[in-house]
């Protein structure tokens, strides 16, 4: 008789355990970091809210903070501040943008999600990627209005189903300055050459401060003295990606060797990340490491040559020197691309003649890229191939059937996409080539935060007194990020965590 | 680097009073005291004339580089630009040095302070102003990323120039 459960009670009891479930849960994980060594006696400085990081994120942050009434103490290990932001190019993903409204295109914020989810293999956190969404055209209007950076034009990348960036000018330097200027106007200072060391947890298992070296050269890890700085508020760490920190990304990608440079600021490095991990932050998507498949040996950083190969894919192929042959859809996405060059293992080629580079690169790229020898010029397709090693008859017999695709507008081999006013290589030589090998150039990967910018633990539980925004924080790009993107979400996260931030009652 | 070098010493106060005994090492301290007390502004005269400057051992190179050198500091020389125009310091600050000096608590060759543009724009005006000088450059680097890069992290004093922008631009 007992053992005869209505099905109404049977429900019932599923209910109660599920909450009971979810208590036990909140139970044991409790909204707590761990510790991470002594709180100091006495500290050396104090503000409500200390923002580590001086790019899009921090400053988003900082100037957010300071207008809901905090005192904000911003802090950055490197000489020079902004760090990947000040030297990035300036494209801001924004739905519904101005300048698609003077051009009659149709966007919302739904569709960039789509797209964002596509790109992402679905592994975006969806919650963090429709707030951006939601949020990106306010926040470009914010650049835009109140800080008073200058756009000047609409931009397409690939991925996003239509044009949707819009670009500084000067790139992302515009903004960064911007930002600089209005947070002196508020009476803000920044410190440069302060290093993050350590973030102090309490006994309470919140964050109530930072360890920091003060008067540190960036690679002289002697440099400078440890000093104690309170946050009474909040800390938000906003200390970006970790392309170029060698170890921690052979870690999450062992081909990521020294042999791959990277296209970031040097101070790309990981140790803010892990000093968060150290206390029980979660992370994500630490192995998705986004390399520009568009990059040269042949010149340093980000360089010209991107703005060369990205600009004539669908117009002429990609060549693997050893065969002679194209071997990936050159209109296909970095991840893919990067992985088949890596595969290879030595650099590919790209090669354009005259009507397909003047149609596409501006003047000035061709002209630069040329006298630095990162592209170089050729007569005849053959002299192409003498120069990279490629065997001539595979590669003749290559180019007759890639400009067959041409005459069609149909890749048969891997499905690239041709675009309509293409013509054959050779329509009109000379030639124009480069070599092609990946830098390192975003991680995907980061730290958990939720909708409000917290950074959750191990529990599942956000950590008191701690928040993060910007490319530290991970999860919302899933497996790729498109073009404009990073500035929106640090943009959008920046203001969110700073304001947050700025709202946290004060340790007791 | 080419930073000037002079032979090694040892370091540290101890390092100091063993080479040199202690009652000459407090004699060498009661010197300072003194001069601490009632000879602050004439050291601090004296110290405007780069001979002053050589009496250190350590800091001979540099003298001799400001005399002799193909690098900024002689054509600052050329131009009658003293050490102390460039190296600004406060009496407090100039007698810290000596002091670091006689306890050989220094690093050979001497660690790169950082001279902020400050320093170097009461002369050369500003940015603006140099831009306009470098305006034919591919590159201006005096209009970059940086609105206010530290002058010395391209033009070296006491050695040859770097570029910092070669980095990440070839150009
Ligand atoms: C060449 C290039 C071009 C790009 N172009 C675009 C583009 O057009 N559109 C787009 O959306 N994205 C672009 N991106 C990506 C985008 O610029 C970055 O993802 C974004 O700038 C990251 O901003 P952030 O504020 O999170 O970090 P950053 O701007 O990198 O700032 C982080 C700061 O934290 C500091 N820091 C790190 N560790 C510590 C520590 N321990 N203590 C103190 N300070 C620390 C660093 O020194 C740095 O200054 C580009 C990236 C590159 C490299
Ligand atoms: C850490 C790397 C880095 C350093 C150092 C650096 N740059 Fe750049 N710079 C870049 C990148 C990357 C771009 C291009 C961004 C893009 O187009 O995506 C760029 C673009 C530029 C541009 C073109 C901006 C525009 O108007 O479109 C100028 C001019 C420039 N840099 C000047 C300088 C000068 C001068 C220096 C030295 C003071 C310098 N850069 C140092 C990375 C760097
Ligand atoms: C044009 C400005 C200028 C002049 C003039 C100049 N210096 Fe320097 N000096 C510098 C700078 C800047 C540095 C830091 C290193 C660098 O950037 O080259 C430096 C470094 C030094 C150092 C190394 C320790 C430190 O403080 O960094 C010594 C010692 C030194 N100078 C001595 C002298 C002496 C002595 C003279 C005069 C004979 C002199 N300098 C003249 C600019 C100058
Ligand atoms: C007391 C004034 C003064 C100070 C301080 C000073 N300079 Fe100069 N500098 C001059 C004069 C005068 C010249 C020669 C005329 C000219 O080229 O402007 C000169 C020339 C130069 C030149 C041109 C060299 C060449 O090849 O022709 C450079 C570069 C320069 N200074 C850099 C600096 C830097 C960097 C600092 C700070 C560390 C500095 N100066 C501090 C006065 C000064
Ligand atoms: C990014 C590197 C860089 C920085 C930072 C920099 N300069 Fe220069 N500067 C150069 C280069 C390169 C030249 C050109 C040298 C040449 O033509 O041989 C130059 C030239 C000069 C000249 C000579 C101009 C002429 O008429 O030929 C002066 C004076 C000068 N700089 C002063 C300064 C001062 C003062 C600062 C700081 C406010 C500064 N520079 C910062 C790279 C730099």
């Amino acid at each position: 008789m007992s053992s005869k459960v209505s099905r109404k009670q049977f429900l019932k009891g599923m209910a109660v355990g599920g909450t009971m479930t979810l208590a036990a849960s909140t139970l044991a994980g409790c909204q707590k970091a761990m510790p991470s060594g002594p709180v100091p006696s006495k500290w050396d400085e104090e503000a409500d809210v200390v923002v580590v990081g001086t790019g899009f994120a921090g400053l988003a942050a900082a100037i957010e903070a300071k207008n809901a009434g905090a005192a904000v103490k911003v802090i950055d290990k490197m000489e020079t501040p902004g760090g990947n932001s000040i030297i990035n190019g300036g494209d801001f993903a924004a739905p519904g943008n101005w300048y698609q409204k003077e051009q009659g295109i149709e966007d919302s914020p739904e569709l960039m999600l789509k797209d964002m989810l596509k790109a992402g293999l679905n592994l975006n956190h969806v919650d963090r990627a429709k707030v951006l969404t939601e949020k990106a055209l306010e926040a470009a209007e914010w650049a835009r209005d109140y800080i008073g950076a200058e756009f000047y034009r609409l931009t397409f990348h690939g991925g996003h189903s239509v044009p949707r960036t819009v670009q500084l000018v000067k790139g992302g330097s515009e903004l960064i300055n911007k930002m600089l200027k209005k947070l002196q106007e508020l009476g803000v200072t920044v410190e440069t050459q302060r290093k993050l060391e350590r973030l102090i947890v309490d006994e309470a298992g919140r964050v109530v401060g930072i360890e920091a070296r003060d008067g540190y050269t960036f690679g002289d890890e002697t440099s400078g003295k440890t000093i104690y700085i309170k946050a009474k508020k909040a800390v938000v760490l906003a200390t970006g990606g970790f392309s170029r920190d060698i170890k921690m990304r052979m870690i999450h990608d062992p081909r990521l060797t020294e042999a791959f440079e990277s296209t970031n600021h040097p101070g790309a490095t990981g140790e803010a990340l892990r000093a968060a991990l150290k206390i029980g932050a979660m992370d994500v998507h630490m192995d998705w490491i986004q390399l520009g498949p568009w990059a040269s040996p042949d010149e340093p950083g980000f360089g010209y040559v991107p703005l060369f190969c990205e600009r004539v894919v669908g117009w002429a192929p990609m060549i693997n020197p050893k065969t002679g042959k194209r071997f990936i859809n050159e209109t296909g996405n970095r991840k893919v691309r990067a992985d088949a060059i890596i595969e290879i293992g030595v650099p590919v080629i790209i090669v354009a003649d005259t009507y397909a580079t003047e149609k596409n690169v501006p003047a000035n790229v061709i002209e630069n890229g040329l006298k630095i020898g990162a592209i170089k010029k050729f007569d005849t397709l053959e002299e192409v191939a003498k120069e990279y090693g490629i065997p001539w008859d595979a590669f003749k017999a290559e180019v007759e059937r890639w400009n067959q695709f041409v005459e069609n507008k149909k890749d048969e081999d891997f499905n690239c996409m041709i675009f309509q006013d293409a013509k054959p290589l050779g329509f009109q030589p000379p030639f124009y080539a480069a070599r092609l090998w990946p830098k390192v150039h975003h991680t995907m990967g980061g730290l958990v935060t939720d909708v409000n910018g917290r950074v959750i633990n191990q529990d599942f539980q956000p950590i008191p007194g701690l928040y993060a925004a910007g490319e530290v924080t991970g999860g919302i790009h899933g497996a790729v990020r498109l073009g404009g993107v990073a500035m929106a979400d640090c943009v959008v996260f920046g203001r969110i965590a700073g304001k947050n931030a700025a709202a946290e009652t004060p340790a007791a | 680097m080419n930073a000037p070098t002079t032979p090694p010493s040892p370091k540290g106060l101890k390092g100091f009073i063993a080479r040199r005994g202690i009652a000459c090492t407090i004699v060498i301290a009661l010197f300072i005291l003194l001069v601490a007390a009632n000879a602050v502004y004439a050291l601090w005269e004296a110290s405007y004339n780069p001979s002053f400057c050589s009496l250190c051992h350590i800091i001979r190179p540099y003298v001799d580089s400001y005399h002799t050198s193909e690098y900024l500091d002689n054509i600052h020389q050329q131009a009658n630009v003293g050490c102390k125009d460039c190296h600004v310091t406060t009496p407090i600050g100039a007698l810290q040095e000596v002091a670091a000096y006689v306890t050989g608590n220094y690093e050979n060759p001497l660690k790169e302070r950082k001279i902020g543009t400050d320093v170097c724009l009461k002369c050369h005006r500003s940015y603006e102003s140099l831009a306009e000088r470098t305006a034919h450059l591919n590159r201006n680097p005096h209009e970059s990323h940086w609105p206010n890069l530290r002058c010395t992290v391209c033009h070296k004093s006491h050695r040859p120039a770097e570029n910092y922008c070669a980095q990440c631009h070839q150009d």
